[in-house]
């Protein structure tokens, strides 16, 4: 029996009643599964994410010697070459950087400005080509490129995120553009950058991020980390007197060798903090409430939807006795129960998705950006999105079949007495 | 010809620890282009009967020749079919879809039928309402129609796969005169048509159509 000759016999029946409750019980049952899919995807997404960077094996380093004029306290004294040199040759040790390399700079782009949103880039120096996946263009090769996020945002996150402002990759690559230098040292201080490539990124507080190489970072970005400012008694500024970027960053190549490298480090008097700290246990409860509640409701929906499309045959006893008494067999009936609850599957889901999709908007654009800076991009887990509905489509199988098994023991006559 | 040949059919309806006789050693033949009329009291065996010659029900022994092929032990898929191509079904209670139209109840036994064409089935079932004067009709649903209406759908939808047989349970026991006398005029027609028609009925008028009665009590046939 074709597809058109079943939907011909469910056609009328798919408004009853019974119909409209299961799609509104089916809509709100996979608004909150695919709403637990986002929240274990985001989870998953994050702990890749950090997994994946140098986070974890990042180590920022502080020379500490004992004062002996102040009562034997530690004192931080600045990193002499030699010493860097000595902590490069540590087994294990990536990279020892200087703390500039690591930290951002706010730059200003008036090509980008849009507007009254000001053009704005975080600029970041790549240590590591391999630290980015490049999406489109290419990566670094030459001195005043650049390589932006594929989700591109060239201004400042504050009250809210405007859709019209992110710019695809393919409009901004091989784009040049000019910016203002913050070095001291330099004369000329526009300096014309080109966009060479795009990575991959996840993440909307870093969808203005853009990186260049050390040198041309150097060139664009102040020599000093701030200034201290000494002020006369009406409060003018008499001098200033600049702060140098002095502490260092060690990268340890894996996370089995950090305490190795650590004691190493201990040997040489260095302290030393971890620079990022990731809560591990909030990023393993985001993955394991919503999969505790995924499977809660699964298993609630199996049991609900079983006694709804029991129900559902039962009051159509007459009418499954009907179709048998004119020559339909059991796996037809049980066909076109199943095609009419499939298309009760597919309409909630596609009117789950609609909400779902308006409230991530809603959430992504909105929301998200007014309660905290630190924006992010709430992926859409497309693939088990399309995993739940075959998972449900198999369900509704089951037990559609299962639902009939103690309808199909009745005889023909019996079911057609039944009112 | 004989299309239905029963051989010394029983059968035995359990109730607790009792045992009903609803038929006892049931010998009939049933040829094509006959009117049969089943009578008897109620209980006597007639609905048990009727659902059996239907594939409806299973008989404890005996043997039931349909087409001259034994149907003792025919599986749900077969008897099914057999259902499908064979037999057309006239019920008391009409037992139409109530969510479909007049014309999409007659269509309904022919969307299992391969042997029609997807083409032809809406003019073959505008052809079988034409045929029991239902033009007009098509598009009503069974709560718009009379009884003498539903009745005449349902016979349309027992012919819509060109059965030969026509069983037809208390088929005019919801109707008043004028439609009784309707509706045995045209199982009459089919009969006349080359149809084996088979009537269960308590009414005295079926005697007035039948070439064949057939009196049943407590589950034997009187001779």
């Amino acid at each position: 029996m074709s597809f058109k000759d079943q939907f011909f016999i469910v056609r009328n029946r798919l408004f009853e009643k019974k119909n409209i409750i299961l799609l509104i019980v089916l809509t709100i049952i996979f608004l909150i599964l695919i709403t637990c899919l986002t929240i274990i995807q985001f989870s998953i997404n994050n702990k890749n994410e950090i997994s994946n960077l140098a986070d974890g094996r990042t180590y920022k380093i502080v020379h500490e010697v004992v004062d002996d004029d102040v009562n034997n306290t530690l004192r931080d004294v600045d990193f002499d070459d030699e010493q860097i040199e000595k902590i490069k040759n540590l087994e294990h040790v990536d990279l020892v950087v200087n703390e500039k390399y690591y930290l951002e700079s706010r730059i200003e782009v008036s090509a980008f400005d849009k507007g009254s949103e000001k053009g704005v880039l975080t600029l970041k120096a790549l240590l590591n080509k391999d630290d980015i996946k490049i999406k489109t263009g290419t990566n670094l090769e030459n001195k005043y490129e650049l390589v932006c996020s594929d989700i591109f945002y060239p201004h400042e996150f504050e009250d809210r995120i405007y859709s019209d402002l992110f710019i695809p990759s393919n409009e901004f690559l091989d784009k040049e553009i000019k910016v203002i230098s913050s070095n001291e040292d330099l004369d000329e201080k526009e300096i014309t950058l080109k966009i060479v490539g795009s990575y991959e990124n996840k993440y909307m507080e870093t969808a203005n991020t853009c990186y260049t190489d050390m040198e041309t970072y150097d060139q664009i970005t102040s020599k000093y980390m701030g200034w201290i400012g000494s002020y006369d008694e009406y409060g003018n500024l008499i001098e200033k007197e600049y702060n140098e970027y002095t502490d260092y960053f060690v990268v340890i190549d894996s996370k089995e060798n950090i305490p190795f490298v650590l004691e190493k480090l201990r040997e040489m008097n260095m302290e030393y903090y971890p620079y990022f700290y990731t809560d591990y246990s909030f990023l393993y409860s985001l993955f394991l409430v919503p999969l505790f509640i995924g499977l809660v409701v699964i298993i609630l929906t199996f049991s609900i939807l079983y006694s709804f499309i029991s129900k559902k045959n039962t009051s159509r006893l007459n009418n499954i006795g009907i179709l048998k008494a004119i020559g339909y067999d059991e796996k037809d009936i049980i066909g076109l129960n199943f095609k009419e609850n499939v298309i009760l599957i597919i309409a909630s889901y596609i009117i789950s998705l609609l909400i779902y999709f308006i409230v991530l908007n809603y959430l992504t654009y909105t929301f998200l950006a007014e309660i905290t800076y630190n924006n992010f991009i709430l992926n859409v887990p497309y693939l088990l999105i399309i995993i739940l509905l075959i998972l449900f489509i198999f369900i509704i199988y089951l037990i559609t079949k299962l639902s009939f098994k103690k309808i199909f023991n009745y005889s023909i006559q019996e079911l057609l007495i039944t009112k | 010809m004989t299309v239905i040949e029963l051989k010394g059919i029983n059968k035995i309806y359990k109730k607790g620890n009792e045992e009903v006789r609803a038929l006892e050693d049931i010998d009939l033949a049933f040829e094509k282009g006959k009117f049969y009329a089943i009578m008897g009291h109620s209980g006597s065996g007639k609905s048990t009967l009727i659902s059996i010659l239907g594939l409806m029900n299973k008989f404890d022994s005996g043997d039931y020749l349909l087409n001259e092929k034994s149907t003792k032990d025919l599986k749900e898929l077969e008897a099914s079919k057999l259902r499908m191509k064979e037999i057309g079904f006239v019920f008391q209670e009409f037992y139409l879809d109530e969510y479909m139209t007049a014309l999409d109840n007659v269509i309904l036994p022919m969307l299992i039928n391969k042997e029609i064409d997807k083409q032809n089935r809406e003019k073959i079932a505008i052809d079988l309402l034409k045929k029991f004067k239902l033009e007009g009709r098509e598009s009503h649903l069974p709560h718009e129609l009379s009884g003498g209406e539903k009745q005449r759908v349902c016979i349309a939808r027992a012919l819509a796969n060109n059965p030969s047989i026509i069983l037809a349970d208390e088929p005019t026991g919801d109707l008043d005169e004028e439609n009784e006398k309707m509706i045995f005029d045209y199982l009459k027609q089919l009969s006349t048509e080359g149809k084996c028609v088979i009537v269960v009925s308590h009414s005295n008028e079926v005697k007035n159509y039948a070439d064949i009665l057939i009196e049943l009590k407590s589950g034997k046939l009187v001779k």
